[in-house]
């Protein structure tokens, strides 16, 4: 690699992470419950190196916060690296989010280099990488404290060292690419299916070229790190069990196959690869679709490329995108983006083999009709950042479950350093956790223990507890204001949404 | 040969059609009461004059096609579920027949026949064959526009074309959505000549003036009654046509939400689960059991899309582009799985599973040739069971799609009626103003109709109407009970179920 090349690929990498960096703490306009709980586990281990159940480096992390049927297990990617994060920096929104900032940018470099040996020029390179960077799919989940995108660095790394083998057939190649997987595994929920599925893939493609007495390099460097899972899924035999009471996979209330064919097919809907993204409003500003508009005339472009001349890397995109969301039609969240994120880089891949195929009769054309789709796709970047940096927050605030930040803070300042009774309305959803949160975020843990939880509001607190009530609940909303009136409770603050509807009261006793 | 193959073509198609579909759609009665006044009267039930287009409920407004090849039927035989059905039958045969020319003419005689057959064999096809309304008419149309460009082909001349535009104008009077269709069949003409490098501009005026010189009558229709379109959009809720006007109401379709919304409904008409496995929402237009095709289309419709993208060829790509603009009409109305609205996509999808099958028969060796025996001989084994399903539990399933068994209980009530009985009919029992009508003229009792009253049985005063008959929902029979009415019948349905009944006093 060229000094210039590696300076772009630097200025690339610095220009991705200022973006993605960009007002992290407040857009997404709050947190959620998911960024919450890892944001408390991470910051656990990072302090004390065990969880919050006291385990030493655990290899999965046992969340219970949800209550929902069984236990929950998180993987380790995330919060090893937010851990990693939270030991130089304090617990903060900024904080746990930047970990997905820095996956973002790697994903960037890595779909750069990845291109950057597909072909002679470095024009396909670039559009490659502004794709990946400007693809609002992309853009979004860099900037939350969930792992959906923590695949997505090993897929490429799984892409990129494959691309090396196959040019040069050296074992090691093969090796890191298995590597790339095993590791990978460890990086999401869905990776547990999609991890060994590439892996086969590799296999395939291993066999295809004629090479498939190398298939051992790829095994060797795959099985190496699901060692510790091996071992460990060996001492907790109940996980199985508990992830699927979680997921309630054979619940009778469950999708029927046909439907779940139906939930595959709009993956692939244009309308929601382009144009209205995924069904929440979490992980979609719903204005915008997964991906810029370039790919909708590349994507399917790439598809007929690599039919009519099927390239190892193309057939490994085609299928990597076919196999995508399959993890995903396991629940019934209609087009959910966030847990089909893997759809992107193969989509990116596939646009780019569709654009070499496009410019390849007129080759003087390819680095000024780069240029113009990097144009087109910045401007219509800076069309969804608008919303998204705008009327998206309004629109979403309900989304993440309003303002319970700021009730929390405003309780916290009204204590005034003191310990004084708290009541957290039991109507605000995974108010506990964002409860623990704030006040590890403060320094303010010694009100945990003063800390208790109301349906209804009661006189018979203490004088001088302070209350936070939900004020969206119509029937929660009525009955503090009957509590005002009557003189029982004194309204401390109102806690607003940006389009001024009021969300939260802080009363006092 | 071809007699034969008609034949049992026509006792697959129209054997027991009083039978399946259980009973008559309210849109198989509206139109046939229109026929059979056409017929008698040369008049339609408002008073015109074989009019270009019928007035049917309310302000709206129906296609012609259908109710005045009904009144042809009509001419010659009597007012009977068979009889309004047989049309529809004889345009699915003319599709069928259509679909032989096209696939022979591109493929070969053979795979004309097999083109023809798949279409025979196609639930959706066999469905709307038999149903008295008129979305399979469209079809017939364009399918008259494909096989005239496919005979002559690309060097095709003016005059022919001019005559395979007129069909796609003639479409305009067959159903509502080829005013989607029809226009996009002639961009497609357009595009077709424009790949095959024809550079005389009159072949392209030729492409659109057939078109255009049959769609005048329908548009000065259309500029003479205004309040027509207004209406349809309302109907179809397309936008609010109250409050905008045309260039309004377009700029919201043409809004990227609304663009959105058609384009996730433009691609959920190629889902497999609805084209393979579940078809239409609706237990009119499919039976549940079975998708739009068969199964073994499952894979010969993307191969022959698959070789048909590689072939390329100006034929191939008008295949393609015919099944890129099939759920047009669907799209615009923003209705999803409504295969009735899409019914363009079964002849294309029989020509390009024939294109799959001549290519594994001759380019795939003995693996190709066994999986193209085993997919062609797996369709009518399915075939049969549909058939039978159709004729068997689909009845018990669809008939409160089909309202219920108003036939029985109107008919046991026209048996009954002496001349001084009054009779009264729940308005609970929708569409009854429209089949009572019907079955009067059906059983030769017309006048039985000044006799007979429609009535609120929850706020009418039943004590103090007269003697007579009444008809109404089960659940409404105890009022009439309670008014000194006693029971005649009980109208059941096939699962035994007492819906309706019969009541006198």
């Amino acid at each position: 690699m060229t000094r210039p090349t590696l300076l772009a690929i630097l200025l690339l990498a610095a220009a991705v992470a200022a973006l993605y960096a960009y007002r992290l703490s407040d857009s997404p306009i709050y947190l959620t419950p998911d960024e919450v709980v890892i944001g408390l586990d991470a910051h656990a281990l990072a302090t004390t190196g065990t969880d919050l159940r006291g385990r030493t480096l655990p290899l999965y992390f046992q969340i219970d916060e949800f209550r929902v049927k069984g236990t929950t297990w998180y993987q380790p990617a995330i919060m090893y690296l937010t851990a990693a994060v939270l030991t130089i920096a304090p617990l903060t929104e900024w904080a746990i989010r930047s970990p997905a900032v820095l996956i973002g940018v790697v994903d960037v470099v890595l779909m750069f280099l990845l291109v950057r040996r597909l072909s002679p020029e470095a024009s396909p390179a670039w559009l490659a990488a502004i794709l990946l960077a400007l693809s609002p799919a992309h853009f979004t989940h860099s900037r939350f404290a969930m792992d959906y995108i923590y695949p997505l660095p090993f897929i490429l790394g799984w892409l990129l060292a494959l691309s090396v083998y196959l040019e040069g057939r050296r074992p090691a190649a093969l090796a890191i690419a298995g590597l790339c997987l095993g590791l990978g595994f460890y990086s999401y929920i869905a990776a547990i299916v999609l991890m060994p599925a590439f892996f086969a893939l590799t296999l395939f493609v291993v066999w295809r070229d004629g090479l498939a007495g190398d298939w051992k390099y790829a095994a060797l460097g795959f099985a190496g790190p699901l060692i510790p899972f091996a071992i460990w899924i060996a001492t907790h035999p109940s996980v199985f069990t508990e992830t699927v009471a979680r997921y309630q996979f054979g619940s009778g209330d469950r999708m029927g196959p046909l439907d779940r064919f139906g939930l595959y097919w709009r993956y692939f809907s244009p309308s929601f690869l382009f144009f209205s993204g995924g069904s929440q409003l979490v992980f979609s500003t719903r204005v915008a679709g997964v991906f810029p508009l370039a790919p909708l005339l590349l994507l399917p472009a790439g598809v007929v490329a690599v039919l009519r001349r099927p390239s190892p890397l193309g057939v490994v995109a085609t299928i990597g995108l076919l196999a995508a969301p399959l993890p995903a039609i396991v629940l019934d969240e209609g087009s959910a983006i966030n847990r089909a994120l893997e759809i992107v880089p193969f989509g990116i891949v596939l646009s780019v083999i569709g654009f070499n195929w496009l410019v390849q009769a007129r080759p003087a054309l390819r680095t000024a009709s780069a240029a113009t789709l990097i144009a087109v796709t910045a401007g219509q970047f800076v069309v969804f950042g608008s919303d998204y940096f705008g009327d998206y927050r309004r629109r979403a605030a309900s989304w993440f479950h309003f303002n319970v930040r700021g009730g929390l803070a405003a309780i916290v300042d009204q204590t005034g350093g003191a310990r004084r009774p708290v009541y957290l309305n039991d109507a605000i959803p995974w108010v506990e956790s964002y409860w623990r949160f704030h006040l590890t975020a403060v320094g303010r843990n010694d009100l945990l223990d003063a800390t208790r939880g109301f349906t209804h509001l009661d006189r018979a607190v203490p004088s001088g507890s302070l209350l936070l009530v939900s004020f969206t609940d119509p029937a929660m909303a009525a009955e503090t204001d009957a509590a005002i009136r009557a003189g029982d409770f004194h309204l401390v603050r109102e806690i607003t949404e940006p389009d001024g509807v009021v969300s939260f009261v802080v009363l006092e006793r | 040969m071809a007699v034969v193959l008609a034949m049992a073509a026509l006792s697959i198609y129209a054997t027991r059609l009083d039978v399946s579909p259980i009973y008559l759609t309210h849109d198989e009665v509206i139109y046939a009461r229109n026929a059979y006044s056409i017929a008698t009267t040369g008049r339609d039930l408002s008073g015109q004059l074989l009019p270009i287009s019928i007035p049917v409920t309310g302000t709206f407004y129906a296609t012609p096609a259908n109710i005045y090849l009904t009144a042809a039927f009509l001419k010659v035989l009597p007012l009977s579920e068979v009889t309004i059905r047989l049309p529809s039958v004889l345009v699915g045969l003319l599709c069928v027949w259509m679909v032989y020319l096209i696939a022979r003419r591109m493929l070969g005689v053979t795979c004309g026949l097999l083109a023809s057959l798949i279409l025979l064999l196609t639930p959706a096809h066999f469905i709307h064959s038999r149903l008295g309304t008129d979305h399979l008419y469209v079809v017939a149309c364009v399918l008259a526009w494909w096989a005239v460009l496919a005979r002559d082909g690309t060097s095709i001349r003016p005059g022919r074309m001019f005559m395979a535009s007129a069909f796609l104008g003639l479409s305009l009077y067959t159903y509502l959505g080829a005013a989607i269709t029809a226009p996009a069949c002639v961009a497609i003409t357009c595009a077709w000549l424009v790949m095959a490098g024809r550079r005389d501009r009159t072949i392209y005026l030729a492409a659109i003036a057939g078109f255009v010189v049959l769609a005048i009558p329908f548009v000065a229709w259309h500029l003479t009654h205004p309040g027509q379109y207004a209406q349809q959009v309302r109907m179809y809720a397309l936008y609010d046509s109250q409050t905008l006007d045309a260039a309004q109401g377009a700029r919201v379709l043409a809004a990227p939400a609304s663009v959105a919304e058609r384009g996730a409904v433009y691609w959920d008409y190629f889902n497999p689960s609805f084209l393979f496995f579940a078809g239409d929402t609706g237990l009119l237009n499919g039976t549940r059991y079975t998708g739009v095709f068969l199964l073994p289309m499952l894979i010969l419709i993307p191969a022959g899309l698959l070789v048909a993208m590689m072939a390329g060829g100006s034929s191939r790509w008008m295949l393609m582009m015919l099944l890129a603009v099939s759920p047009l009409a669907a799209v615009v109305v923003a209705e999803r799985y409504r295969i009735n609205r899409a019914l363009i996509m079964l002849p294309v999808a029989a020509v390009l599973a024939t294109v799959a099958v001549e290519d594994l028969w001759r380019r795939r060796g003995r693996p190709g040739r066994w999986a193209a025996i085993v997919l062609i001989a797996s369709l009518p084994l399915q075939f049969g069971g549909f058939y039978r399903d159709y004729f068997g539990d689909y009845r018990v399933r669809s008939y409160p799609w089909f309202e219920y068994n108003l036939r029985g209980g109107m008919a046991e009530i026209i048996h009954r009626a002496d001349d001084g009985d009054e009779i009264w009919i729940s308005q609970s029992l929708q569409w009854a103003d429209y089949y009572w009508p019907f079955y009067l003229d059906v059983f030769g009792r017309r006048e039985l109709g000044p006799r007979t009253h429609f009535l609120d049985p929850a706020r009418a005063r039943l004590n103090d109407i007269g003697a007579g008959y009444a008809l109404c929902r089960a659940g409404e029979e105890q009022r009439f009970l309670d008014a000194g009415f006693t029971r005649v019948t009980a109208i059941l349905e096939p699962d035994q179920a007492h819906t309706l009944s019969v009541l006198r006093r």
